[in-house]
């Protein structure tokens, strides 16, 4: 059951012990130009990164490369306070989303997978170009209702934007479930357990890769996101990550080190969550059972 | 998934930790004190956030302190000048959220009353002291169908700066005094034959800073043009095509075609109102058509950039009318202004906050800390507004009774997204002709709105 | 393994069918399912009222005058065909729906996918701490919130950022090429996304096809394009389809990068339907401007239920 394996990059042992075997010079021709080709292609994805790494120490910083006189005023700027509360406020915004996304994405995708839904292919792809859709053209009628109810602060946005990743995350985990196999189930079943056991017991478990998956996306998308929390959040107690840095830079005076600074400490949670998810994977965050075409 | 448990449980302790961490950060009102709150913009009205806080927390404490029965509460607003509007105009709609009193910019004064969202002030003006300071054209900015809706709280208008040592490098006289737009030009074709590697005019043109760019551009020679109308009263149109339009645009047309202008990075940065700031304390510009703020920019309390020889550097002076037509001094004006919700529960106490705002101590600072000129008269003359920063300060204030306001429509940044097009067009494609520059304003204008809604004046 | 066993464990991949493990499928002539529609529920409550309600709310406010400030900001009402016509009339919005296509052909449909594919296909093959290495870069980049990536590819594009000093110009590559510098923008943030689900269907391609390939004397070229790409095709298709979602939605990046300007060379739809409700005033023609964005969203999905109905095979 190759598409259910913990998904890794890590090719099997048998096939590295082949590759090894067969060390002809085309063979090493070819290795070198895969490698070489993926390194070319790695550090073009690495080049935008040079600025904000740079500007991030350098007491003259601005939008142009150059080698920094270096400081550390501006890290140390961007742990005070204000900075520090935007970054909390991401923080739970972004849990309290995830939160929504997975807890209906787990049910709703159970449903569609295995139990009898009229026009259930119709539905999910209705439900996948729900992507597609921007939040710009939600957003005017959401400040409304959100207005009209008292809602506009940090976790109803939250919610929201949980909802906003809801759609994928269904299409995920549905198809997540739908490589869970039948028998694990059935014994379940056997043991007289409810629907409800059955799916955090044995459904939830083999599905985790695509949960995880979802998990991420609604993590990602609520962590960056940058449109719904500059209309629906007022209280400057409550603004996030993104619209920190958009209030730096639209500014009079520009910080361009403390931007970067900023963006740095902002995104690295996001590459500690990699890090973290990919650990449970040995060693390869993927879409593996989650992906079936 | 042993690694499983231990990430879930410290991701919950997490969340809640931030939970309680942001929720313990609202300040617990006291509930039985009455709210008057007050939204204005956090990062971009002021020079530096630190100077926002100063201000708005001494406004607080200052009226608090004399109403002891009166929280209020601060509802700042971040991002730019489009995110201020936007998110007041989100604010207003419906009575929970709308601000007792508001910060806003003047063009926009017109679509907030129109939409019914503000309460007219001329009952409480009367008994003022500082109101009759104001000049006309300044009365007159916050006026809708008759009523006053707006009381200004500080004004931006534009002047020339020049750098002196160049100037007398190539035996210009300083101090300079341009008489009309050609003594201008001749100006900068001397520093472009003499001094290459230097830019001879700086012109705001294009998009990027959107309607700012005219207020310190192109709208500056357009009121000093020979017709310049934008919005035709009489008829109820917007012009598109005019003897004052042509005239700005040859104008850009010159700066461009011959060269003389900033580079297209610069002037398509989305911080190109502050470029020319530090262009001129690096001597890379020669002429800039710069606004009121730039002197205070360069002391050493807003230090954006720190200048301590600008006075010695860079001269300022008016900018000419056309042919030096009267008053021989042109330049737009707006800025911003204050104004109570017509949903307020307590308008006199609305009003109160607003009086207090507009105390000759309290305009002082603003203008010194926002780059403002105080609309009174009397304020501009104060020694602190006046040695803040010499000798801009005292140029600024002496052009604002000629400055021209622009129309309070919400088409009004339309037209002007128009006229941003056409002078943009110059500097991508400096060959571009008057009546090429002409179509591009009016096609867009033309298209966005109506072609009834358009008008060409000969 | 046979080309019928073959065709069959595909059909069983590709359909993703419902059966259920708890008895059998509960047809509605045997009543309705109760646990379903409560499993449902939360699902379905939430995608209704906050997302589906306020989308139909904005269909209908495209045919209103309702505007974001004055006289018609709180007292609007129903006005017909008057702003599809002025959409027919439109330049800028033809203009922009034309960038907008070329946007999405370019950077999501070929540019991401074609990068994606390479780099899942190199990442198999290449040595252990590269493809850590590149994986991790790759998908950092996607994972980096929208503004942060508009902050660096602004710098990186501008005049004398990165681009220009590794070129030896100073030219601002942001405003010379402002839909190359978008797209490749575009490109950046979104190709992680992209290599992870190819990889993923890489995975799935059965190494026994591929060896017979190889036993037969067939080159990799040939592999590929005869073995690999039909047997990913619905992989390939469903990766098009997100991609090109994604790229519709990513409204920040451009935004911040350069707020559809210079002119209106980037004034793609979301960016031109952002500027129409929020700087122009016009809330009505800029959420009519939406709907167009959701109808391009539909009828791409459209295609995708076509192509992803034809199986595949080629052994």
């Amino acid at each position: 059951m190759t598409d259910l394996a913990a998904g890794s990059f890590e090719p099997s042992m048998d096939a590295l012990m082949r590759e090894e075997a067969r060390k002809s010079p085309e063979e090493i021709r070819s290795a070198w130009i895969v490698n070489g080709l993926l390194a070319l292609i790695g550090g073009l994805f690495l080049a935008p990164l040079a600025w904000v790494a740079l500007a991030s120490v350098d007491a003259n910083a601005s939008w142009a490369l150059s080698w920094p006189s270096f400081t550390v005023s501006h890290f140390h700027d961007v742990v005070r306070g204000d900075f520090l509360q935007a970054l909390l406020n991401t923080f739970y915004l972004s849990i309290i989303a995830t939160a929504v996304s997975t807890v209906a994405g787990v049910l709703g995708g159970y449903a569609l997978s295995r139990r009898y839904i009229p026009l259930s292919d119709e539905l999910m792809v209705g439900i996948l170009f729900l992507t597609g859709i921007p939040v710009a053209i939600m957003i005017v009628p959401i400040f409304q209702v959100y207005a009209q109810y008292d809602l506009l602060d940090l976790s109803a946005t939250g919610v929201f934007l949980g909802v906003t990743s809801l759609p994928f995350a269904l299409w995920l985990i549905k198809t997540a479930v739908d490589g869970v196999p039948k028998e694990l189930e059935e014994a379940a079943l056997m043991e007289r357990a409810n629907i409800l056991q059955i799916i955090l017991r044995v459904t939830v478990p083999v599905a985790l890769p695509g949960i995880f998956a979802a998990t991420i996306y609604s993590f990602i998308n609520a962590w960056g996101a940058f449109l719904a929390p500059l209309v629906l959040i007022s209280d400057q107690d409550e603004i996030t990550g993104p619209l920190k840095i958009y209030g730096l830079i639209g500014s009079a005076a520009v910080h361009y080190g403390d931007i970067a600074a900023f963006s740095i400490v902002y995104s690295v949670p996001v590459i500690i969550l990699y890090v973290l998810m990919s650990r449970p994977f040995s060693g390869g965050f993927s879409m593996g059972g989650a992906v079936k075409g | 998934m042993k690694s499983l448990k231990p990430l879930l449980c410290s991701t919950v302790i997490a969340g809640l930790a931030a939970f309680g961490l942001q929720a313990g950060t609202r300040s617990a009102q006291a509930a039985d004190k009455t709210v008057i709150s007050v939204a204005y913009g956090e990062t971009y009205v002021f020079d530096t956030e630190d100077l926002t806080k100063k201000w708005w927390y001494g406004i607080k404490s200052q009226f608090e302190s004399a109403h002891p029965d009166v929280t209020v509460q601060l509802v700042p607003i971040g991002g730019g000048y489009d995110d201020i509007i936007n998110k007041l105009s989100l604010l207003y709609r419906s009575s929970r959220t709308a601000p007792d009193v508001a910060q806003i910019a003047t063009p926009v004064i017109g679509e907030f009353a129109s939409s019914g969202y503000l309460a007219p002030l001329d009952s409480y003006l009367p008994s003022t002291s500082w109101w009759a300071q104001f000049p006309k054209v300044i009365q007159g900015e916050g006026v809708y169908q008759g009523k006053v809706y707006a009381v200004n709280t500080g004004e931006n208008d534009s002047q020339l700066y020049y750098n002196m040592d160049m100037f007398k490098k190539v035996r210009l006289p300083v101090p300079w005094t341009p008489h009309n737009w050609n003594d201008i030009l001749v100006a900068a074709r001397a520093i472009k034959a003499k001094l290459p590697g230097v830019v001879p005019i700086w012109l705001n043109a294009g998009t990027s800073s959107g309607d700012n760019g005219i207020l310190q551009g192109a709208g500056n020679l357009l009121a000093g043009s020979d017709l310049p109308t934008i919005f035709d009263d009489k008829t109820g149109k917007w012009v598109v095509d005019s003897p004052g339009l042509r005239e700005t645009l040859d104008f850009f047309h010159s700066v461009y075609s011959e060269h003389m202008g900033g580079q297209a990075s610069d002037l398509f940065s989305p911080s190109a109102v502050t470029i020319p700031l530090t262009l001129l304390q690096q001597s890379k510009v020669a002429i800039v058509f710069g606004s009121n703020y730039y002197g205070g920019n360069w002391t050493k309390l807003i230090c954006s950039p720190c200048w301590p020889v600008a006075a010695q550097v860079a001269g300022v002076v008016p900018i000419p009318t056309i042919h030096g037509q009267a008053p021989n001094a042109a330049t737009t004006v707006g800025g911003w202004d204050l104004v109570v919700s017509s949903a307020s529960k307590n308008p006199k106490l609305a009003w109160e906050l607003v009086d207090l705002m507009e105390n000759e101590e309290n305009q002082i600072t603003a203008a010194n800390w926002a780059g403002f000129v105080p609309a009174s008269q009397e304020f501009v003359k104060a020694p602190d507004f006046v040695n803040f920063a010499p000798p801009y300060n005292a140029v600024s204030a002496q052009v604002l009774p000629v400055g021209v306001i622009s129309p309070s429509s919400p088409d009004y940044l339309i037209w002007s997204h128009g006229l941003q097009e056409a002078t943009g067009a110059f500097v991508t494609h400096p060959d571009t002709t008057v009546d090429a520059a002409i179509g591009i304003m009016s096609n867009y204008v033309t298209n966005q709105l109506d072609p009834s809604q358009v008008e060409t004046l000969k | 393994m046979s080309a019928d066993s073959l065709e069959l464990d595909l059909e069983r991949r590709v359909g993703g069918g419902h059966t259920s493990a708890t008895g059998s499928k509960s047809r509605w002539q045997d009543g309705i399912d109760v646990a379903a529609i409560l499993l449902l529920a939360p699902a379905v409550v939430l995608l209704l009222a906050l997302f589906v309600g306020p989308v139909a709310f904005a269909f209908y406010l495209g045919l209103t005058n309702i505007s974001l400030v004055g006289p018609t900001a709180l007292h609007w009402h129903f006005t017909g065909l008057v702003n599809l016509r002025k959409l027919m009339h439109d330049q800028v919005f033809w203009e922009s729906l034309r960038i907008t296509g070329i946007f999405l052909a370019v950077s999501a449909i070929f540019g991401v996918t074609v990068v994606g594919m390479v780099l899942a296909l190199l990442i198999q093959h290449a040595i252990a701490w590269l493809r850590v290495a590149v994986g991790a870069i790759v998908v950092v980049a996607w994972m980096l919130p929208p503004i942060t990536a508009a902050l660096l590819w602004y710098a990186f594009s501008t005049s004398g950022g990165t681009l220009s000093f590794v070129t030896g110009t100073h030219m601002d590559f942001l405003n010379a090429f402002p839909m190359t510098i978008i797209c490749l923008a575009n490109i950046w943030s979104t190709a992680g996304f992209s290599m992870l689900v190819l990889a993923a269907g890489l995975r799935n391609v059965p190494s026994e096809v591929l060896e017979a390939g190889r036993m037969e004397g067939a080159s990799k070229w040939t592999i590929f394009r005869s073995l690999t790409l039909p047997i990913m095709q619905p992989t390939i298709v469903t990766n098009i389809l997100l991609v090109t979602l994604l790229s519709l939605a990513n409204f920040s990046l451009i935004y911040i990068m350069t707020a559809g300007g210079p002119g209106n060379a980037t004034n793609i739809l979301p960016i031109y339907s952002y500027q129409e409700a929020f700087q122009f005033n016009k809330l009505s023609y800029g959420a009519l401007l939406g709907d167009v964005i959701v109808i391009i969203a539909t009828v791409f999905a459209y295609f995708y239920v076509r192509a992803s109905r034809r199986t595949v095979l080629s052994v």
